[in-house]
Order: structure tokens, then sequence, then C-alpha cells
């Protein structure tokens, strides 16, 4: 539960990022078909290089506050690329199989 | 009693050698404060012994035993200069995060009159002062505090000195801050990090000798 709850603080940093990407991405899957995908992914891969350096840049001071609960820079980045993936495939796969991929 | 060692810290950003060869410990059961010029490497120190960030070289060690990364284990706690919760954060909510002593916390009257409320309602100092409670009453032997005192109004810098020293009863603190009297009245030891080394301290006119006080 304090897992759930500390995974969900650090959503709230990139949800504006995850819903864009995601959502722009079900369009174009839905749209597009099958052959999008190597598209998205590189979208989400530099999307995602993007947002951890402006992360970086200007809200470095905030991975203390994840320090203190024993969470690594390491750990912090496999986390948000498992829940960014995670999602975006929740909402992907339907979309293929809705698109009669 | 736990004891908490720093060794051969050494420190640069580019070419500016910030901490050379850097000594100290922090015994479990006392008060470690730390004084230096703006821009001296104070927050760097307590961040490599933290464990956030690594310099050329450094050894820390808890009861002799070397940790690679400090904050893996628990057992140190370190309070930032920037702040450290979330804005949208209640210190209730932070409070059941962290595993602070809720029942100790909520015996200060600001911590009930702003359980409930975001930090982002909250003054700058208000801030810092939770947060700096929050930290030290939770688990963990060793506290660092980054200038717990700054931005906070005298009155409870007056109460926040008598709770760093309660707390010291039972886990070892290491602090540092701007504000020199404070530091005085609260630490047990006294250093003063200068041209990148830590110097004991033992009288205020030291302070003064080597050009920290005028």
């Amino acid at each position: 539960m304090r897992f759930a709850k500390i995974l969900s603080i650090l959503y709230r940093d990139f949800i504006v990022y995850n819903l864009v990407f995601t959502f722009a991405g079900f369009w174009y899957l839905f749209f597009y078909g099958r052959m999008s995908l190597p598209y998205l992914f590189w979208i989400k891969v530099v999307g995602f290089l993007v947002l951890g350096l402006w992360y970086y840049q200007t809200r470095r001071h905030r991975f203390y506050f994840y320090y203190n609960l024993g969470y690594s820079l390491k750990a912090l980045i496999l986390y948000s690329v498992s829940l960014d993936s995670g999602i975006a495939l929740l909402i992907y796969i339907p979309t293929n199989v809705l698109a009669g991929n | 009693m736990s004891l908490l060692e720093i060794d051969s810290v050494n420190f640069s950003y580019g070419n500016n050698k910030i901490l050379s060869n850097i000594y100290l410990k922090v015994n479990q059961g006392e008060v470690v404060g730390f004084l230096g010029r703006n821009g001296c490497g104070k927050s760097t120190l307590l961040k490599v012994i933290f464990g956030s960030i690594s310099g050329e070289s450094q050894s820390v060690r808890f009861d002799g035993q070397y940790i690679q990364t400090p904050f893996k284990t628990g057992k140190v706690k370190f309070l930032p200069q920037d702040g450290l919760f979330p804005q949208f954060l209640t210190p209730n909510q932070a409070i059941e995060l962290y595993e602070a002593d809720s029942v100790r916390l909520l015996k200060e009257p600001e911590m009930i009159e702003y359980a409930d409320r975001p930090f982002s309602e909250m003054s700058g100092g208000i801030v810092k002062f939770i947060e700096t409670l929050i930290v030290l009453f939770s688990p963990g032997q060793f506290v660092l505090l980054d200038e717990p005192f700054s931005y906070v109004a005298p009155v409870l810098v007056d109460r926040l000195i008598p709770l760093i020293k309660e707390v010291s009863q039972t886990k070892g603190v290491l602090l540092t801050d701007h504000q020199y009297r404070s530091i005085l009245e609260v630490s047990d030891r006294l250093y003063l990090l200068r041209n990148q080394s830590l110097r004991p301290v033992k009288k205020v006119q030291e302070l003064q000798d080597m050009g920290y006080i005028g």
C-alpha cells in the first residue's frame, strides 16, 4: 500500500507527458495500424529521455524525498519507465485489437 | 551506540577542489555542527555522507562497516536545503510515508494546526520547520540537516533546538547552517569547513581568528 502511494506520487510528476504521448499513440495506432508501432516506440524513448533531462535539470532536489525512503535514482527510473510502458501497453493492446490489426 | 564515520572525502566541481581528505565521526547520542562560508562545500559534504553524490573518493562507515550508498540502508535521513516533500502532500501524508513518530510529532502545535494542509499552502518557514520535525522523528540512527534554521522564525528556531537535543538522545545528528549562534547552542562538537578541510572549533574566538565571523 505504501509502495503504491509512492508510485502514485512519482507518476504525478510525469502524468501530463504520459497521457499526451499515450493518447497521441492511441490515435496513430487506431488510424495507421501496426506499421506505426516502431514510430510510437521511438517517440516514447525520445520523449522519456527529454522528460528525464528536464526533470534532472529543474527538479533534482525532489529526488531527496525518494532517497530518504531508500529508493535510488536507478530504481526511480525503472519504476517510471515501467509505469509509463505499462499504461501505454494497456491502451495500445486493446486499440490494436479494436483496429483489427 | 552506533558510529557514523566519514573518511578520505575528496570532491571537486571541475577543476575547483571543494573537499580535501575530510574525516569526521558522529556518535549516536550527540549533535555535531559545522559552519562554513557560502560555497565552501557544506551541502556537498552532507550529500556525500548521505550517498546521493560521489566524489573522487569517500568512505562512509556505520560501526566500522563500509557502506557504498548510505541512504539505501535507511539508517540515515537527510533534510536538504531546498524543500523535501512534494507540495501537494500534507504533513500527515508525509508522516505516514516516512513512518515517522506521529504520536510525538502531533504534540507540536504547528503539526496539529497544519497536519491536513498541503505544503503548498504554508509559508516557507513553516514548511522548513515541519519538514525538519518529520525528518528528525523518522526511523534511522543518524540525521543530516542542511540549514534547518534558514527561513525559520526565531521563535520556532528556539523550539527546534531542544527538539534536536531530544532526538540526539537516541540518534546522531550532523547539521550545518549560517545561523551560527543556533549551531553553537545546539552542538556538542563544532567544526569549521575552511580551505577544503574541517577544523575543530572549541571557542567562539577561533571562529573570529579563522575569519568566519567579524
